[in-house]
């Protein structure tokens, strides 16, 4: 189905409206048609609920959530399992429902790889209950023309870990939408988003994190390539609640420009309402320095293929996080195949 | 100094006096045309002027109050007086200046301030300028530090015609147009080429009357190679009444010239303050900026600049304390358009007793700023669990060969550093005092000595009774 | 025995953000020569390195750098790299993200342009750490970051063995090392002499280095001027006498 303007990833405290950056914009389609996942992966640990949904998640994503329906899968853990592997084929243009509940000192490792032609909805809710560990990768390749919106919402309850990784590679349009909330104490959550936004491509994100339990812990990290006429807009928001004193929220940006022309917005909130608490952002952006180039210039290696070096050297760190070797594999593969040289073989 | 340094002896109910309501002229509350039209005759405005007014008035009806930021629903334009003028014509010496109103300035310390060395005082009562003296050697340089009313009638009437309000347009936001239909009073500054004022010019604004607005325009034109240091000043008793604050600065830089814009803000806490304040610099100038935000109920205040000629810099110095019952958005705006350009944002907020702080700012680099370097750093504190402090700075990079770093932290006082201040036998307040006096260094060692002392002065009270 | 030229340094003058360092310098190495540039501090002998391996941040106003028979003077710094030169940075840069190892691959697959088997990368990379008694670890490091000095510098040393450059320009490498850390690199340096046959050009202000090999020229650069050529023995008559009497040549 079509539909008119619906507003994706909205600023949880909005700004200057001129800047044009307190939400996105989407007028693509929501496509009706289910995805269902083909599984790669699934220890006995695990066990998957075909049509079974979570409730009470929040999400950042905006307007999307009323155009969320169809099938869906919950994945449910109750022990330590080892990971397991989701593929999703959205050709065509499809949408994708997915639930995570990892029980009371569960684990729940899980990689999902996005791929196919067509407009891509990808929906993640994740319920972690006390003591648990949620893993979570997300290798997107989809289309380079294609849109795709992920939709991810997490809770976390006492001791609980969420931790996120993200690869994004390809995408004509994307958005990314993170809410999480960290209501147990000692509850952590840590994202590492890695991305390389190609030529007329743009990337639309924002990660809402909400502290509400004493001495939690989150930490984002976005490092991401801007090539030539690409577009990326980075919207983290810490949000710092009342009552979670010992909180400590960190969000990080690392930028390498390739090429000139890209529009490249970032809005890093941290709001807060609690005196016991840390919150931090840090942005740094840029081409190359030139100082390196020369420096890895002095070992023969030329101004270009220092900043395919260092580009890969930025994915390369964001999939040392997948816990999973053959995703993690896949991701190497995949970052190489984008480029034109410098491929990695094992 | 010895004058100064009996501040820290009175409370802030000092800056709460007020006159009796003895304003032998008052329009009607409420904005009409015919009311813009009654100010513009007052004014003796020019007809231009007198259209622009008119103008801006439309934009204002038509405007939405802004979607972001504080709450401004306290604020009920039907009931602002929107312009009042005192019982005296202006005045060049301080003897003729009346007695009611001398001594309000008296304990506000303005003669002293003149006393030491500054280069003149043009401080406005209500909306009139009533006081104004510039130092003969810098009138003797060619610098012109005029109200604006009379300047525009005067030699300088087409500079400003071509500049007010070209650089803050009506159609900016709903306060920028109904400044541009009910300003009155202010400072026209302009420094001919290559002149450099040695000695800050100041002005010092007061807010009295209840329930009356006050909407000054500040122009300010540094010539080629020119520089200055001008500052600002506020402070106004407080009334039970909403008062509303929208002034307007429009700062010209132009080539390789320097202009220094320090503003110490101490409103009264009624105060909504919506003012706007921006400057564009031209090929290798500089602005520089010193902001302390201390006063008000309500406000918004992002002073933008506008780096349009190359290799031209910026620097904003700032500190916001929102105390009990003050919800204060501030920061700062910059957009890079000339090559090689630079800025740097640096703020502190500080947050106690329920206040609420925002740190909003926004980083433009255009497409054509090549090799442009923008950095920004915000530190907030946190003095209690009752208060709040948020943090919203927008990056927007249009070019691939930019600098640009940012960094923001919220805290709180470390309790290792109250106990060691005092194990060595300092008492806790005044060790959280020390602190919070250290964390606003950054501010006040840019002011000059008599402004960093009366800062100093004003965190020491607003730390007062801060331990529970 | 005839030596072929390997380098050689016309009148060269460079200059920084307009302000001129280098005035008309020359000095020319042979293949397997090893040289030693002295002189004190601030007169210009770490700029005559990054010279040569054309830092853009430098300007060559006149002169010519011919290297292995060709003008290098308007090359880019990789390509002179690739033609055999090498320059250890006196403050090596840290390049976060980028591993010791992958950085090392990468380069040697850039110098050579082509692919080079993992197996015999390996194999010359752990002969290489065992030699400077790096720990294993430091391959899966971010290259220079967070190493000590020391370490920056055996790192320095490692990718010298690594790249079996024509010329090695080393930049006060000993200086802020310890004795065993002195020796150690001492020791690469003299592999890579033994091994390859390389030129040596060692930028200096002290003499520890100077005892892992023999000599065979030393220029002395004052003010941005080289003021004497000479054999080993000046290194001795500078240990003993300082820069004084060299000083003293700028003003003639």
């Amino acid at each position: 189905m079509t539909n008119e303007n619906i507003i994706l990833n909205p600023l949880p405290v909005p700004t200057w409206n001129s800047l044009k950056m307190n939400e996105a914009s989407y007028s693509g389609e929501i496509p009706a048609v289910s995805c269902t996942p083909e599984i790669k992966k699934l220890p006995d640990a695990l066990k998957l609920v075909q049509n079974a949904t979570l409730d009470g998640i929040k999400s950042s994503a905006g307007e999307l959530c009323a155009f969320l329906t169809g099938d869906s899968v919950l994945i449910e853990s109750d022990a330590d399992a080892s990971p397991a592997v989701l593929n999703y084929d959205f050709s065509g243009g499809k949408t994708a429902r997915l639930f995570l509940h990892a029980k009371e000192n569960a684990t729940l490792p899980i990689s999902v790889v996005m791929t196919g032609e067509g407009t891509a909805v990808l929906e993640i809710k994740i319920q972690a209950d006390s003591g648990s560990t949620v893993d979570l990768s997300i290798i997107q390749a989809v289309g380079d023309s294609c849109d795709v919106i992920t939709d991810i919402g997490c809770t976390c309850e006492k001791n609980a870990t969420f931790n996120l990784t993200k690869l994004e590679r390809g995408g004509k349009s994307e958005y990314v939408a993170v809410s999480v909330d960290l209501f147990g104490e000692h509850s952590t959550f840590s994202a590492n988003s890695g991305y390389r936004v190609k030529t007329n491509q743009s990337l639309d994100m924002n990660y809402v994190v909400r502290h509400t339990g004493r001495k939690t812990e989150s930490n984002i990290f976005a490092s991401g390539i801007l090539e030539n006429d690409s577009a990326k807009l980075f919207r983290g928001t810490i949000d710092l609640i009342k009552g979670c004193a010992g909180a400590k929220g960190t969000e990080n940006e690392d930028i390498l420009l390739l090429g000139d022309n890209q529009v490249n917005q970032t809005i890093p909130l941290i709001l807060c309402d609690e005196e016991d608490v840390e919150g931090n952002h840090g942005a740094s952006i840029g081409r190359l320095d030139d100082n390196i180039i020369f420096y890895l210039g002095s070992r023969g290696i030329s101004p270009e293929a220092a900043e395919d070096i260092i580009a890969h050297a930025k994915l390369d760190a964001i999939i040392s996080h997948i816990p999973d070797e053959e995703i993690k594999t896949l991701a190497h593969s995949l970052i190489s195949n984008s480029e034109a040289d410098g491929g990695e073989d094992a | 100094m010895k004058e100064k340094s009996q501040v820290e002896n009175i409370d802030r109910n000092m800056y709460d006096f007020r006159n009796e309501d003895t304003d032998n002229y008052k329009l009607n509350a409420g904005l009409t045309e015919e009311i813009v039209d009654k100010i513009s005759k007052e004014k003796n405005d020019p007809a231009w002027m007198n259209l622009f007014r008119l103008q801006s008035l439309q934009i204002y009806n038509q405007m939405q109050v802004p979607n972001w930021g504080p709450p401004i629903d306290g604020l009920d334009m039907d009931n602002i007086v929107t312009y009042v003028r005192p019982n005296t014509k202006m005045s060049a010496k301080w003897s003729d200046v009346p007695d009611e109103i001398k001594d309000t300035f008296e304990r506000l310390g303005i003669p002293q301030a003149e006393r030491k060395s500054l280069a003149g005082v043009g401080a406005q009562y209500d909306s009139e300028l009533v006081y104004h003296n510039v130092r003969e050697e810098v009138a003797a340089m060619g610098v012109v530090y005029t109200d604006l009313e009379s300047a525009m009638h005067g030699e300088y009437a087409d500079m400003i015609r071509s500049h007010f309000m070209k650089l803050v347009k009506p159609t900016d936001h709903k306060f920028a147009a109904l400044h541009g239909a009910v300003w009155s009073g202010g400072s026209f500054v302009y420094v001919p080429p290559h002149v450099k004022v040695e000695i800050p010019l100041q002005s010092y604004f007061r807010l009295n009357a209840p329930g009356a607005g006050q909407f000054e325009h500040t122009l300010i034109i540094v010539d080629e190679g020119a520089d200055l240091h001008f500052i600002e000043g506020c402070s106004a008793p407080k009334y039970n009444v909403a008062n509303l604050h929208a002034g307007c600065v429009e700062l010209f830089v132009g080539k390789n010239a320097r202009l220094r814009y320090s503003t110490i803000e101490n409103w009264s806490k009624n105060m909504y303050n919506l003012n706007t304040k921006r400057a564009t610099v031209e090929e290798g100038g500089t602005m520089e900026w010193v902001s302390g935000s201390f006063g008000s109920h309500v406000s918004y205040l992002y002073p933008m600049t506008i780096l349009k000629g190359k290799n031209s810099r910026m620097e904003f110095t700032g500190i916001t304390f929102a105390g009990k019952g003050q919800n204060l958005d501030t920061g700062a705006k910059v957009v890079h358009i000339g090559e090689n350009t630079s800025s740097y944002i640096n703020t502190k907020s500080i947050s106690k007793d329920g206040g609420i702080s925002t740190f909003r700012s926004s980083v433009i680099v255009g497409k054509n700023a090549h090799k442009s370097k923008a950095a920004v750093s915000c530190q907030s504190l946190m003095l209690d669990d009752i208060s709040r402090s948020d943090t919203i700075p927008a990056m927007d990079i249009r070019t691939g060969d930019a600098d640009v770093g940012h960094e923001a932290r919220i805290g709180r006082i470390s309790d290792d550093a109250v106990f060691y201040l005092m194990s060595r036998g300092i008492s806790e307040e005044d060790a959280r005092a020390m602190i919070v006096g250290g964390f606003a260094d950054n501010v006040s060692k840019e002011l000059p000595l008599e402004y960093a002392v009366e800062m100093n002065n004003l965190i020491r009270l607003e730390m007062k009774g801060a331990i529970g | 025995m005839s030596k072929s030229t390997l380098l050689s340094v016309n009148n060269l003058n460079v200059s920084i953000d307009d302000k001129h360092i280098l005035h008309d310098v020359n000095m020319q190495i042979n293949e397997g020569e090893a040289h030693v540039l002295m002189g004190p501090n601030g007169a210009g002998k770490s700029t005559l390195g990054y010279a040569l391996m054309g830092n853009p941040q430098y300007t060559i106003n006149s002169g010519e750098i011919i290297f292995a028979g060709n003008d290098i003077t308007e090359e880019s710094p990789d390509k002179r790299a690739k033609a055999g030169m090498f320059l250890s940075f006196q403050t090596p840069l840290e390049v976060p993200g980028l591993t010791v190892e992958s950085f090392l691959r990468s380069a040697l697959e850039q110098r050579t342009g082509k692919r080079i088997k993992l197996f015999d990368f390996k194999k010359k990379f752990s002969a290489a750490m065992e030699l400077l008694q790096l720990d294993p670890s430091y391959a899966k490091r971010d290259l220079n970051v967070g190493f000590s000095g020391g370490e920056k510098k055996k790192t320095e040393i490692l990718q010298l063995l690594m790249f079996r450059p024509k010329l090695a320009i080393l930049d006060e490498t000993d200086s802020g090392l310890d004795v065993d850390a002195v020796r150690l690199v001492s020791k690469g340096i003299k592999t890579y002499l033994e091994e390859e046959n390389g030129a040596l050009l060692v930028i200096t202000h002290s003499t520890r280095i100077l005892d892992a090999f023999d000599i065979d020229k030393t220029h002395v650069i004052v003010d941005g001027r080289i003021v004497a050529d000479g054999d080993a023995s000046v290194v001795d008559d500078i240990n003993e006498n300082g820069y004084e009497k060299y000083i003293e040549l700028v003003g003639k």
